[in-house]
């Protein structure tokens, strides 16, 4: 199933819940949770929706969902639009992030609840029920611990419950809310293996928020960028990565986060920290002072490199090698750069290091706006 | 295995299930259901709420009324729903008919005397119990839980005999003992309530210890400890059960009946009950009576309108979380 | 042993923590030597002395008294026998007494009439309350009024509620309640004058205490609703579930610790009903000319009480308790079996 937003919008009423006292005037603060989000969701991808706490990713979710209701703007499942309709009408799948495993009933009757929900036509006798929700246990690989309740269970355990339960019914859509973050790190490496799997099984359009990068770069077949309520960036991880659209999106992706430096344009050459790092011919008209981001993997050790550091560090991660020094222009106190073991790390006397950088691995942005300017 | 198993079965509930038929959803037909039935279930549950809250009222309602109408239009043929003309002389008799002012006094007496008595003896109990260390603290406390688990009753036979000088043990009725018909048989044997001291502990150990040890490395004693401090920071549970005692009061019945029911020392309720609105021609004054019962109602109503939260406080405290 | 300072003390235990737990006068010093408020045993004595000797003598020894009365045959309080032999008679006295079945009978049915009724409309008033937003402060507000009132004074107002007005057998005004059912087409009922029957006071008595019940189980269950998760109202309408089956899946097994909790105390109280009653008919217990018709178990209690029948009185009360606690145990374990913790 498609999904299309079209000028999503949400708007909540001011917070501070004090009591407003006669004869003062209302305030009305309000937030705006979601700004004008226009998106296209193809039929059958895993979307990742990423972005800072608060940026308004979770309401998209509950908006498509049905749980909240858009102050403007639509949401269209295939051709048709389903803004008005309530959630038990979409026929979505949602995984909260604490799962609201209902605590009273065991694993079995929460894989079933759904089913049972259906009338009509779709109504299923009880042994088709007994036998999708099985099946749906052993998709999540709990097939085994249908008769605990939920208090009984792991994290984990409890997040496959509320993925089974979520997918028994089979939805047009899958959403799930932060479907990691109450797991431990192990854990949560195996079971965003297992989403990406039970995605791919099923082909249901799932979309799922989290503001763990990693998460979403590593899973996901698109990812969607926000801040404040505002989309940044879409498309395929890698080509996000490679091809930020500004600052933001740059410095959310990628571990090590990219180094940013504070630059200037002059004849066609970049300069920081006074010197000519690279060469920009198709900007040769313009002098103007930019933000530089430069990826740790865009760092060439060279001794007659042009760009000079101060090393602070040097730390060997087997193949890798994570070189940590300082620059005057860097945003931060100190920058890392990511190299291949294989190529000896020598400072000079000063403790100076050069690199010579790889130009698709550096990106500038407007100093002020961090748009990006391309080159 | 599994996963082709897994396949196919959700291949064949995808063909079998409509919620899988995509771009074919009858957004329009969807849409009107769902508004169609939220509508009826407003209406529904606020037609539901009005009746009840109107049953729950009734009463209320016809109590004042009632105390308003002249006997005349009490006895009408048609009961009116709203008195021609309002008939406040019937407080007037209520007041003198049922000797509400002795009564009223009668229970603000024993009322605020048994409060002070009891919060003495509820605060002092309630400070041992949690922050003192002793022997057997925990089975004295244990034997005081156990008692409100037994019903009043069974007390009040023999603190009958025993206000009554009819002391078991003793052969003889020993009329020197008889202390009925007075204001202290009404007090002293209400006094301690196992559920207040347990009301006010619960709050005295949310005070944290430190405070204690503080005060013990200042050279403070338990006592100015407990006066100085614990109270002050407790004064929401010691109006909690100000209220509740005063209420107790305010409501006895089955007691003052049974020890105290001559008027001289007669409370409010039994009092209410026991007075006589019959009319020389026999008839009950049925709207002097409603104007005695709403004056007995009235200070509970306050109490209600301005201390609810209080009052709350002890209901939620004394099961639930128990 | 001689004696040794404190630093002694610290430097023995330091030295040979084995030996020094061996040395009864090391334990001695180490143990005296309390935290602050392990001292001075006798101040909590102290404290807790008057409410001590208070429940000492109008609890604790009034329950042993009453288990004594009750088992002395015959027992009264007369003052002019002495001697009594320990045996049961009492409580068959109790159990064959005529208004003692009586009793028992109102009482039971009191219980069994009112506390489903008055719990089942307690959570449909709560559960549509939780429901609405425009004026449900206003509806809490009148749901609550009767919570605090006078068992004996409302009682009178419920009288006069289904009173007739009458001279002899005439009736002169009929009761407001027989207007209300007459427009629907009813006959009118002698509710609570003379010559009403037993089914039609019973009615009156039954609504008079679920109307008395309701605020508090409003209350309670109210709170018990509106701590409920709201994610899982939501993971329910994600899946449709239909308004009956999430009331009836989801929203009674999450509250059911209030519920068992508000069923259990209106068990303890519906046994122990006694003034709403005397509120509604007076001290008689029953319309003039069938006196005592409605009695209750405890109403039996306060009747020996002034005849000097306290080995009856004690044996009757001893009874009511034990229903009590009986009601109470099977109360806790069906709740073991259906309540969800």
């Amino acid at each position: 199933m498609k999904i299309i937003l079209q000028n999503l919008t949400k708007i909540f009423p001011g917070r501070n819940k004090t009591k407003k006292k006669k004869g003062e005037e209302k305030n009305n603060e309000f937030v705006v949770a979601v700004d004008d989000f226009n998106l296209e969701i193809p039929d059958g991808k895993l979307v990742g929706m990423l972005g800072p706490s608060g940026c308004g990713k979770s309401t998209t979710l509950y908006m498509i969902s049905g749980l909240q209701k858009p102050t403007l703007g639509k949401v269209f499942f295939g051709d048709s639009d389903v803004t008005s309709l309530e959630p038990e009408n979409r026929g979505v799948g949602l995984v909260f992030q604490n799962y609201a495993l209902y605590p009273h009933l065991t694993v079995k009757q929460n894989i079933l609840f759904p089913l049972q929900n259906f009338k009509g036509e779709q109504k299923l006798t009880k042994e088709e029920m007994l036998d999708r929700a099985q099946t749906a246990a052993n998709l999540v690989q709990i097939g085994e611990l249908m008769d605990r309740k939920p208090s009984e269970l792991s994290g984990g355990q409890q997040q496959r419950v509320a993925i089974a339960r979520a997918l028994v019914k089979m939805p047009r859509v899958l959403l799930l809310d932060e479907p990691l973050s109450n797991l431990d790190a192990r854990l949560r490496l195996q079971t965003r293996e297992e989403i990406r799997r039970i995605q791919r099984e099923t082909g249901i359009t799932t979309v799922f928020v989290t503001h763990d990068q990693e998460e979403a770069m590593s899973i996901s077949d698109i990812i969607v960028v926000m801040k404040n309520g505002v989309k940044q960036q879409v498309g395929a991880p890698q080509e996000v990565y490679d091809d930020p659209a500004n600052l933001f999106v740059a410095q959310f992706l990628g571990t090590p986060p990219i180094n940013v430096f504070d630059g200037r344009l002059d004849g066609g050459k970049l300069f920081v920290n006074g010197d000519a790092v690279m060469e920009v011919p198709s900007l040769a008209g313009e002098t103007r002072e930019v933000a530089v981001g430069i990826r740790p993997e865009a760092f060439v050790p060279d001794d007659s490199g042009p760009m000079s550091c101060k090393l602070s560090s040097l730390e060997v991660m087997g193949r890798d090698c994570s070189v940590v020094f300082t620059n005057d222009a860097s945003r931060k106190p100190i920058s890392r750069a990511i190299v291949n073991s294989d190529v000896p790390v020598v400072p000079d006397a000063a403790g100076i290091v050069r690199f010579t950088l790889k130009p698709h691995k550096v990106f500038l942005f407007d100093a002020e706006s961090g748009e990006r300017i391309r080159f | 295995m599994t996963d082709d198993n897994n396949k196919t079965i959700i291949n064949d509930t995808a063909a079998a299930s409509p919620l899988n038929v995509p771009d074919e959803l009858d957004v329009g037909a969807a849409a009107r259901r769902q508004k169609v039935f939220k509508v009826v279930r407003y209406l529904i549950t606020y037609l539901f709420l009005t009746v009840m809250a109107l049953i729950v009222i009734f009463p209320f309602y016809w109590m004042v009324i009632s105390s308003l109408k002249t006997m005349e239009e009490y006895r009408a043929n048609v009961p009116t729903l709203w008195p021609h003309k309002l008939f406040f002389q019937n407080f007037a008799t209520a007041f003198s008919q049922a000797n509400l002012k002795d009564l009223f006094l009668h229970t603000l007496l024993v009322g605020t005397i048994s409060t002070v008595l009891s919060l003495i003896v509820t605060v002092l109990s309630a400070f041992a119990f949690a922050r003192l260390q002793f022997k057997g603290k925990n089975v004295v406390f244990g034997l005081l839980m156990a008692t409100m688990m037994v019903p009043g009753e069974l007390y009040t036979i023999t603190n009958y005999l025993t206000v009554s000088g009819k002391l078991p043990f003793i052969s003889q009725p020993i009329s020197a003992l008889d202390i009925t018909h007075t204001f202290t048989v009404l007090i002293v044997p209400m006094l301690v309530s196992v559920f207040y001291i347990y009301l006010l502990r619960q709050t005295f150990l949310q005070i944290p210890n430190e405070l204690y040890l503080a005060a013990k490395v200042d050279g403070t004693s338990d006592f100015k400890y407990l006066w100085k401090v614990m109270l002050p920071l407790s004064v929401s549970t010691i109006i909690t059960i100000t209220i509740l005692k005063m209420m107790g009061a305010w409501n006895a019945y089955i007691w003052p009946r049974l020890v105290a029911n001559d008027e001289a020392h007669q409370l409010i309720t039994n009092g209410l009950r026991g007075a006589s609105f019959i009319l020389p021609n026999n008839e009950t004054n049925y709207p002097a009576q409603m104007a005695a019962v709403a004056i007995v109602s009235v200070p509970l109503f306050l109490v209600f309108v301005f201390l609810r939260k209080y009052i709350m406080r002890g209901v939620s405290r004394s099961g639930i979380k128990g | 042993m001689e004696k040794l300072s404190d630093n002694e003390v610290l430097e023995l235990v330091h030295s040979d923590p084995a030996a020094a737990a061996q040395n009864r006068y090391i334990v001695h010093r180490v143990n005296t030597s309390r935290d602050i408020g392990d001292r001075n045993q006798y101040k909590a004595w102290v404290y807790l002395a008057p409410a001590l000797i208070l429940l000492l003598i109008f609890s604790f020894y009034p329950l042993i008294n009453t288990f004594r009365m009750a088992l002395l045959n015959g027992y009264t309080s007369d003052g002019f026998t002495t001697a009594y032999q320990v045996g049961f008679r009492n409580f068959k006295t109790v159990v064959n007494f005529v208004d003692f079945k009586q009793c028992l009978k109102n009482t039971v049915l009191l219980c069994v009439i009112t506390v489903p009724i008055s719990t089942t409309l307690a959570l449909l008033i709560a559960v549509a309350l939780n429901s609405i937003k425009p004026l449900q402060r206003m509806f809490q507000t009148i749901f609550f009024l009767p919570y605090v009132t006078n068992a004996i004074a409302i009682g009178m107002v419920f009288k006069v509620v289904f009173n007739r007005v009458a001279v002899g057998d005439l009736v002169q005004t009929e009761a407001v309640i027989n207007r209300f059912i007459g427009l629907f087409g009813a006959d009118p009922v002698n509710f609570v004058n003379v010559g009403s029957s037993w089914g039609a006071n019973m009615f009156v008595v039954c609504t008079y205490i679920v109307w008395n019940a309701l605020p508090f189980k409003i209350l309670v269950l109210l709170g018990g609703l509106q701590n409920v998760n709201k994610q899982y109202y939501e993971a329910a309408k994600i899946d449709s579930t239909s308004k009956i089956r999430t009331f009836f899946r989801i929203t009674i097994p999450l509250v059911s610790p209030m519920l068992a909790y508000v069923i259990i105390t209106s068990f303890i109280g519906g046994f122990k009903e006694y003034s709403s009653i005397v509120g509604i008919f007076g001290e008689t217990m029953g319309p003039a000319g069938s006196e005592g018709q409605m009695n209750t178990i405890v109403g039996f209690v306060y009747k020996m009480l002034p005849y000097w029948k306290t080995g009856v009185a004690s044996a009757a009360s001893l009874i009511l308790f034990g229903i009590i606690l009986i009601v109470t145990a099977i109360n806790g374990l069906v709740s073991k079996r259906t309540v969800h913790y």
